[in-house]
């Protein structure tokens, strides 16, 4: 009883580090090739790198723009952050706590947004966007992140929310407190976790955004982490790998940062919505 | 404080009708508990007097003024919910003076009606603390508390005892009474807990299926139950029920089944229907060595000073209350008496009471 319990339990250990393996190597591999040389990448791999180098790291902070891209980066994330929170908290309380006609049907519609593949909606944007004098701008850049993130974002919130107890917003009630300020003083100190998560996950929408900010943002200055990794990485007849890897992780370094200072909020977001 | 009267009123939740023409007048500074089982239409009830339900038809009038389209916050009554609904963010402090500062009351006012009910409550000590560094009967004052700061005319109570552990509950529910009768307050308190119901109402609304079905003192509801659901929802343990025939015999008339005859009490004499449901209730009997009416023990069940005992008489089962010095084992004859006084009896067809004095 008691050995074929302990086998059952090596058995799920194995396999949760299989699983574990699966997921990470592709994370490891970057890791251990950003400190690869070039030359090494390209032929005879080995799993055990032969030489170590810090000079696609060098290459990185020292002879790119990287320091400007993570400014530029971090400018149009935070922008994305400041514009969608309220838009998702509002979003959020009032389709999912309030009655109002047509609420089912907006909150239906909600997610359709992720519909079109966002390659279509490319061109139109540039159009609009440059009658609005938006283009070449971290604002411009940075609403349409926020068009993107908002909708989901009002999906994830009310999942915390309703995990709320109902009576709190009835005890503000009868307490004759307006609902403004029940929003302000109550539910949203109450719903902190689930705020700092989707702000997190604004963050990181505007982060990894790729194909807008390449459209957008035509000057290099004001070029984000993506698109500037992208533009030396790939050079006209070779692709440097090593610098790649350095580069991936030079753009995952800043938020695995902010993750160990925000992530057991994030955690306790994300899971209070999942346990209801 | 002020009197509460709730006229005809109903509720319905899609076309299902969840509270049937509910009428109540609570006098001011009455305590009034609604009391049934659970999906009664008490809750609603209590609800749609605090006004966060809306009400289908009827009125409710506090202070002879109809508040149906007022909003909560200006039907001037506090709730005490039954999860508590503690803004957990604040401290017990701000918890208590929250609404009071949303009313725009002044700093020093505030203090000193936070001060005044923290001390009433026993709460002086915990005003700085987060309320999940509270026990759940600490919590359950400050909850309290938070109604008594806003001195309203009308205490709304949803089930706020059980929560509780037992012995907290007991002890709460003592300081629940002495509290609302120093403050004479207008109370409407909403239980399922039959005992809680009849140790604190001055009245009691019992309902079910959306309608009060009686409406009177505890003591009355349960000496004169006024149909075979109050009399087995009210008293613990619950009362017992027989079907009975009636027969008639020399002019006199005898309640009879497969196992019993008892005569008719004296005061039923006028009866006339063919068969009634007989009730008693299990401490109603009185055992007797020889001569009364005889069952098989079947269960023993020890309530400490009592012992409570199912006895099977043909093919009924009733339960009877004797003092625990009784030996008594299961499998055994046991004989008892039941006083006529002590019985009950219930229209078999409609389940209403069929009282004493009736003519027709």
């Amino acid at each position: 009883m008691n050995s074929s319990y302990s086998v059952i339990s090596i058995l799920r250990l194995l396999v949760i580090v299989l699983i574990m393996f699966i997921l990470l190597a592709p994370f490891l591999w970057i890791l251990i090739a950003s400190f690869r040389p070039n030359m090494e990448l390209v032929r005879n791999q080995t799993l055990i790198p032969q030489n170590i180098t810090l000079e696609n790291y060098v290459s990185l902070f020292a002879k790119s723009a990287y320091w400007k891209w993570v400014i530029n980066s971090f400018i149009v994330s935070l922008y994305t952050v400041i514009l969608s929170l309220p838009l998702i908290v509002a979003g959020a309380y009032s389709v999912y706590r309030t009655q109002f006609r047509g609420r089912n049907v907006l909150s239906f519609f909600l997610l359709s947004v992720y519909i079109f593949p966002t390659a279509l909606l490319v061109v139109p944007i540039f159009k609009i966007f440059d009658g609005l004098s938006l283009i070449d701008s971290h604002l411009g850049c940075a609403l349409m992140n926020t068009a993107f993130a908002v909708p989901f974002g009002i999906w994830l919130l009310q999942a915390f929310l309703r995990s709320l107890p109902p009576e709190l917003e009835e005890a503000a009630a009868v307490d004759g407190i307006s609902k403004i300020r029940t929003l302000f003083q109550i539910i949203i100190p109450q719903a902190a976790p689930g705020i700092i998560a989707i702000a997190m996950f604004a963050f990181i929408v505007s982060w990894t955004e790729y194909l807008f900010a390449m459209t957008l943002l035509l000057s290099n200055d004001l070029h984000t982490l993506p698109i500037g990794l992208t533009g030396i990485v790939f050079g006209q007849y070779r692709v440097n790998w090593g610098f790649a890897a350095a580069g991936a992780v030079g753009s995952a370094l800043p938020v695995f940062i902010l993750f160990l200072i925000v992530g057991r909020w994030f955690i306790r977001g994300i899971s209070a919505g999942a346990i209801k | 404080m002020a009197s509460v009267s709730l006229k005809n009123l109903n509720k319905f939740f899609g076309n299902t009708l969840v509270v049937n023409n509910v009428s109540v007048d609570i006098a001011d500074g009455e305590f009034l508990v609604f009391v049934g089982p659970s999906g009664c239409g008490k809750t609603t009830t209590l609800r749609m007097v605090a006004g966060l339900e809306s009400i289908s038809d009827g009125e409710i009038q506090i202070r002879d003024r109809t508040v149906n389209h007022l909003p909560p916050g200006a039907r001037d009554v506090a709730m005490v919910f039954q999860n508590y609904a503690l803004y957990s963010h604040m401290t017990v402090g701000k918890n208590l003076g929250f609404a009071l500062k949303a009313r725009r009351f002044d700093d020093d006012d505030i203090k000193k009606r936070v001060l005044r009910v923290a001390k009433m409550l026993d709460l002086e000590e915990m005003l700085d603390r987060k309320p999940r560094q509270l026990s759940g009967g600490q919590r359950q004052r400050v909850a309290l508390g938070r109604a008594i700061v806003r001195n309203p005319q009308v205490f709304l109570m949803d089930e706020p005892l059980s929560n509780l552990d037992a012995l907290l509950r007991l002890q709460t529910r003592k300081e629940l009474i002495e509290l609302t009768g120093e403050l004479k307050s207008t109370v409407i308190y909403v239980t399922h807990d039959q005992v809680e119901a009849m140790t604190m109402g001055h009245r009691l609304a019992v309902m079910n299926e959306g309608e009060v079905v009686q409406l009177d003192t505890p003591e009355n509801i349960y000496n004169q139950p006024s149909s075979r659901f109050v009399a087995e929802f009210i008293g613990s343990p619950p009362m017992n029920f027989l079907n009975m025939e009636i027969n008639e015999k020399n002019g006199k008339k005898f309640l009879k089944n497969d196992s019993l005859v008892l005569p008719v009490p004296d005061s039923m004499k006028k009866l006339c229907e063919n068969a009634v449901i007989m009730g008693f209730r299990p401490n109603e009997i009185e055992l007797v060595s020889q001569g009364g009416i005889s069952g098989t023990v079947s269960v023993v069940e020890s309530l400490g000073a009592e012992k409570l005992v199912y006895l099977k008489l043909g093919v009924n089962t009733i339960s009877i209350l004797v003092p625990s010095e009784e030996k008594i084992k299961s499998g055994e004859n046991l004989q008892f008496n039941l006083r006529p006084e002590a019985l009950h009896l219930f229209n078999y067809s409609n389940q209403r009471r069929i009282t004493s004095n009736r003519n027709d």
